[in-house]
């Protein structure tokens, strides 16, 4: 392995995926431990050596839950809840902190059962913020009508069509037939996603993505200690986050999406251009989603992504393979999507992504969001 | 309106709402947006609406919209 950085390079050196799909035979819990460990032996390393914990979504003082649950006790934990966006978040999070000398091995996990335990609420607000005044009342389903919101505003401001969107979830399904860990590996055409139910106009049941159970584990380090790892590790070259609004009606405009300003900050921080980029992880709640973080990273000009992504450059083979893993379309949904987006991204650059496989990828760019479409997380990823 | 979405989905059955009904961005003439209901499932992106009030039992009422041309939609 070529170190091209001096000292203060943070790399990726461990991911493992926990059980995905339908887990009936483990709790949150066990997921994390199983996929942790894993990805603990990825990176040479054990559970004794981590000093860093970064969790989301594991219910109240999660970190400390995971921690005793792992038999660790780590001296830096964070919990920054930026929704699934968080996950990508933390790789600038853990950056700032092994660069600090606050840890020296960071742990990121994450695992839900959310299709075994049916735990999906569709109208649920947090009663410390205004939505029970002000959003409640209307009955949005969460995200989901927010994306569609989104995806009504785009065709009124850019002529985007139904198809293009479909275009996105056919793409995606093509990769997952090269995933073997994917929940939907049928062939798929824009006619049966126009022809799936409406969920929220205009946003078809294909629109949108699956909720399964999953999780996983990330192992963040210095150059130094990830030069012991098993694999080839990933350098965390460029990191942004942006949190916005809650509310959708608060967002001023589409170009004012969260994802423009933290694409800016990671792209910058990496010294890349979108034009760089060998392989895209966007965060995929809805193929509206995908729309949007083309134009926010710069993939294309506002306006334009329904005809990008109608010419096939996300499709195996494209000029920007994207969403390599069949994402949360057609690979897995566990409610918070950015870990599994990390751990694809850096599969590719490694070169183990198998028969789905993009040649020489070198630059990836993972994109995640969370929330209602109110942060989002990007990270550039190199090797080396 | 700014933006709507017609909901499919059984997401407000404690509202007593039956599918598909319409949520909205509405921009206000003074400025500020909300999330609303259109009472008419005629109005489209860039119509103009006029506030109405959802009775709601034992809560307050809450701002819902409704066409101002009656070619918008008139049927309630």
């Amino acid at each position: 392995m070529v170190m091209t950085q001096g000292h203060g390079g943070v790399y990726i050196a461990g991911v493992a995926e926990a059980p995905l799909g339908e887990v009936k035979d483990q709790s949150e819990l066990s997921m994390i431990a199983l996929a942790a460990r894993e990805a603990l032996a990825d990176a040479g390393l054990t559970l004794a050596d981590v000093d860093g914990l970064f969790v989301n979504y594991m219910g109240e003082a999660g970190s400390v839950h995971v921690g005793e649950y792992l038999g660790i006790q780590p001296g830096y934990a964070d919990s920054s809840d930026l929704g699934g966006a968080a996950f990508v978040a933390f790789l600038g999070h853990a950056s700032s902190a092994i660069q600090t000398g606050r840890c020296k091995v960071a742990l990121i996990v994450y695992a839900s059962r959310q299709r075994s335990r049916a735990s999906r609420k569709l109208n649920q607000w947090n009663l410390k913020a205004t939505s029970s005044q002000f959003e409640q009342p209307y009955g949005l389903p969460a995200p989901l009508g927010q994306f569609g919101l989104l995806a009504a505003r785009h065709m009124y401001e850019y002529g985007t069509t139904s198809e293009q969107l479909a275009s996105v979830a056919v793409s995606a399904r093509e990769w997952a037939a090269m995933n073997p860990k994917a929940w939907k590996r049928d062939p798929l055409t824009i006619a049966d996603v126009l022809g799936s139910r409406m969920i929220a106009d205009p946003l078809h049941r294909l629109d949108c993505c699956l909720v399964t159970d999953g999780g996983g584990a990330i192992v963040v380090t210095s150059e130094a200690r990830a030069r012991d790892a098993a694999n080839v590790s990933i350098r965390v070259a460029g990191t942004g986050e942006s949190q916005h609004q809650w509310h959708i009606p608060q967002l001023p405009s589409l170009d004012a999406s969260p994802g423009a300003a933290s694409a800016k900050t990671a792209l910058q921080m990496a010294g890349v251009t979108p034009s760089d980029v060998n392989v895209f992880e966007p965060y995929d709640a809805t193929t509206m989603s995908v729309l949007l973080a083309l134009e926010d990273v710069g993939f294309c000009s506002r306006g334009e992504s329904g005809a990008f992504v109608e010419e096939g450059h996300l499709r195996p083979g494209g000029a920007l393979p994207s969403i390599t893993s069949g994402g949360g379309l057609s690979y897995c949904h566990p409610g918070a999507l950015g870990l599994l987006l990390v751990i694809e991204a850096v599969r590719q650059l490694r070169g183990q992504a198998g028969q789905r496989q993009v040649p020489g990828a070198a630059v990836g760019l993972v994109h995640g969001i969370g929330g209602l479409f109110s942060t989002a997380a990007t990270a550039v990823l190199l090797r080396d | 309106v700014y933006s709507l979405t017609t909901i499919h989905l059984p997401a407000a059955v404690e509202l007593g709402f039956t599918t598909p009904y319409v949520t909205a961005i509405v921009e206000l003439d003074e400025g500020p947006r909300l999330l609303t209901n259109l009472t008419s499932g005629k109005s489209v992106i860039g119509s103009r609406v006029r506030v109405e009030w959802r009775a709601r039992e034992g809560q307050g009422p809450v701002p819902v919209f409704g066409p101002v041309d009656p070619d918008d939609g008139s049927e309630r």
